[in-house]
């Protein structure tokens, strides 16, 4: 057992934090270094360094306060055509812009079927969730075919599949319409579905506690420097503790993450779904009480802790409520699976 | 990071698991159980029944009477006499507290004259820092030493101490210099508790396990009890802090615990509703946390990379788990939680309702834990007047 981040985790850290310091888009900043291929699948020109490297590549991009999805949502997705089952042959060209950052993957219904219709001859109908800014090359749909959902793979076309620009609780969003997009069907086994969730969730739970611990710092910072009564915030033990608080049992969630991750890449069975909702938990708890912390000055609407309290809003139930998420784990948990 | 324990660590497992399930162990544990003595139980007999087996201090070296293993052999022999409803507290404190604080600063004749013994149980030791004025408050501490002729004297009261009655030796803190700071004054000593003048006295605990008054009243000890450096009192002890610290006997009874009761909520074939379920997944999840945070802290030791603010968290984190899961119990079970069971070591939830309060004072209390914590990791400068 070795609890220090290994090596290429540290070199991978480093290399993410410094592209976050250039200018320029940050997708194909990232593909300078091999981000997304390095995780993706192998059958799919990926390098599959699995999910110990990717998780560090999300936590830094959560503490960098840039979230994005698109390059979750594309990896979610090419867990999902990891499958000899799947012909990726004639996807040649949009894998490509994926791994140059210039195009995107998306996962529509990833929640549970989504509104989509699929009418005769495999055209889609529907609207999907509120999805990550981008531009889309790739669609892997949940449809309400058949009432426990049915996979299909759409390579949006402009005149059948149509991006709108939205605003999801102050965060930069989209919405794909889907009027009569061809697809094709995607066979993904239930064990399959299960495999590339787990590894979205762990994805998304590095995401949430990078950017918990970055709220933490802006909060840690904002109680040295503001004083009342003649001395700082943080002398009061009301305060200090509420961070040390934050601060220690971020260090316990991310070795479960790591734990979690690790797990995975040996094709383990952990439960990704409580890792998640203490991730989820972990970041609201963390947001909230940097506002709090900051006063008055945290509800101005273009504070940071502001911010971070919407777009933890936004992510932290982006696969499911801690709620729904500790539901489903306590299905999980050993103490209650027959075989224990 | 690496998650995989070593080979070695998992057939020590295996040793010591056929080892707590042989009859000798189980008539010696029942003896334990049934309280003769009146007071805890006394487990010296169940721990050289262990020590021989050479099972208790697997990360010492060979030398010195330990097996030269990774840290999660240590990990494993406290999660398996948890399990086996093995008292602990005695051994924690005599061997994982006070002989890896001898094995880390003691002399070289300390090292091989008492590691050996405590790591076979043939000798035991408590630790002797609270007084009845100031608690836990070290700077304040009042017992005495005094040298005279060759040896010292010591003069003074300690109290709310755990094991006493069952050790042979005590770690005390003392203050040598009353001129000197109240850091720099201190110097601890290894004391026989039979020698002329120490009288302990058991007090009632709210828990299984009591507390005791010492009182040390012209209490002549020779030279080479002084462990460490006259005044090096402080720094000693903030090291064995750091140790001592691990969270490891915290985690191992929390672990224990909910083990229990997720035993008990699906008794005769109930199916718990999805509240509880849920909450046991919390539980489960965060135990597991604990769990990690304790091994990083052990892992750290072994490398000698002590922290006393990450140690401190391990041990306010693993305190809290399994008080926490304490308090659960009887909000789950309900009153079947306090009835007892066939015989008192079925109590083990019963008993661990009223050992939970005690889990975040002792060993260092959660405020102050998060103080450290804080001190190091929160505030930009050292507190004013600090």
């Amino acid at each position: 057992m070795d609890l220090r981040p290994d090596p290429l985790q540290q070199r991978l850290r480093d290399a993410v934090d410094t592209v976050l310091t250039r200018t320029g888009e940050l997708s194909a900043q990232l593909a300078t270094i091999g981000v997304p291929s390095l995780n993706a699948p192998e059958r799919l020109g990926g390098l599959a360094l699995g999910l110990s490297a990717d998780i560090v590549v999300n936590e830094r991009l959560g503490y960098a306060l840039e979230p994005l999805g698109c390059y979750r949502e594309t990896a979610f997705a090419l867990d999902m055509l990891d499958s000899d089952d799947v012909p990726t042959e004639h996807l040649a060209e949009i894998l490509a812009d994926l791994y140059k950052g210039t195009r995107h993957a998306v996962v529509v219904g990833a929640r549970g079927p989504a509104g989509i219709q699929v009418k005769p001859g495999g055209r889609l109908w529907g609207e999907s969730e509120p999805l990550p800014r981008g531009a889309i090359g790739l669609c892997v749909v949940r449809t309400a075919h058949g009432g426990g959902g049915e996979w299909r793979l759409v390579v949006p076309e402009p005149g059948t599949c149509v991006t709108e620009s939205i605003d999801h609780f102050g965060m930069p969003a989209s919405r794909l319409r889907f009027e009569g997009a061809a697809s094709q069907p995607l066979p993904v086994t239930a064990a399959h579905w299960e495999c590339a969730l787990a590894a979205a969730r762990v994805r998304q739970a590095a995401l949430l506690l990078g950017i918990a611990d970055r709220i933490v710092d802006v909060a840690r910072a904002h109680v040295n420097t503001r004083t009342q009564s003649g001395k700082p915030l943080v002398e009061r033990q009301t305060v200090a503790h509420r961070l040390a608080l934050l601060i220690g049992e971020a260090d316990g969630w991310r070795l479960v993450l790591n734990k979690t991750a690790w797990e995975l890449d040996r094709d383990d069975h952990p439960n990704t779904a409580a890792v998640l909702a203490v991730a989820g938990e972990h970041a609201q708890l963390a947001s909230r009480t940097a506002l709090q912390l900051h006063g008055v000055r945290g509800m101005l609407a273009h504070s940071t802790a502001a911010s971070v309290y919407r777009m933890v809003a936004v992510e932290s139930v982006r696969l499911g409520t801690p709620t729904d998420l500790w539901l489903e784990a306590a299905s999980t948990t050993r103490h209650l699976t027959p075989d224990t | 990071m690496d998650f995989d324990v070593p080979p070695e660590s998992v057939d020590f497992a295996d040793e010591v698991e056929d080892i707590l399930t042989a009859p000798e162990t189980g008539r010696l544990l029942q003896d334990v159980f049934a309280r003769q003595d009146g007071m805890d139980g006394n487990p010296r007999e169940l721990y050289r029944h262990l020590g021989d087996a050479g099972i208790l201090a697997p990360s010492w070296p060979v030398e010195y009477g330990g097996r030269g293993a990774d840290f999660t052999a240590t990990v494993a022999l406290l999660e398996k006499l948890v399990a086996h409803r093995i008292p602990q507290n005695l051994y924690c404190i005599s061997v994982q507290n006070v002989g890896s604080l001898i094995l880390a600063a003691g002399s070289e004749h300390q090292r091989k004259t008492l590691l050996p013994a405590l790591a076979s149980t043939e000798l035991t030791s408590c630790i002797l820092f609270t007084e009845p004025g100031n608690g836990s408050d070290l700077a304040g501490i009042t017992t005495s030493a005094v040298r005279e002729g060759t040896g010292w004297v010591i003069n003074g009261r300690k109290t709310y101490n755990l094991k006493s009655a069952y050790a042979d030796i005590a770690l005390i803190a003392v203050r040598t210099d009353p001129q000197g700071s109240q850091y720099e004054g201190l110097t601890l000593f290894l004391v026989p508790l039979n020698a002329p003048g120490v009288v302990i006295r058991p007090i009632p605990s709210l828990a299984n396990e009591q507390f005791h008054d010492i009182w040390f009243t012209d209490v002549h000890v020779a030279e080479d009890a002084l462990f460490g450096q006259v005044g090096e009192g402080w720094s000693l002890i903030t090291q064995m802090f750091a140790a001592e610290r691990t969270g490891l006997d915290y985690y191992a009874r929390g672990r224990h615990w909910l083990d229990l009761v997720a035993e008990r909520l699906g008794e005769d074939g109930r199916q718990p509703s999805d509240v509880v379920r849920a909450e046991l997944a919390r539980h489960e999840t965060r135990i597991t946390a604990s769990k990690l945070l304790s091994c990083q802290v052990m892992q750290n030791l072994q490398d000698g990379n002590a922290d006393i603010a990450e140690s401190s968290f391990a041990k306010w984190h693993c305190s809290e788990s399994a008080q926490r899961i304490a308090w659960w119990a009887l909000e789950t079970l309900g009153p079947d939680m306090l009835e007892p069971g066939a015989d008192a070591g079925d109590r083990t939830l019963e008993a661990a309702f009223r050992e939970a309060p005690g889990m975040t004072i002792s060993g260092g209390a959660s405020e102050v834990m998060l103080d450290i914590l804080s001190s190091a990791r929160v505030f930009d400068h050292a507190p004013r007047g600090d």
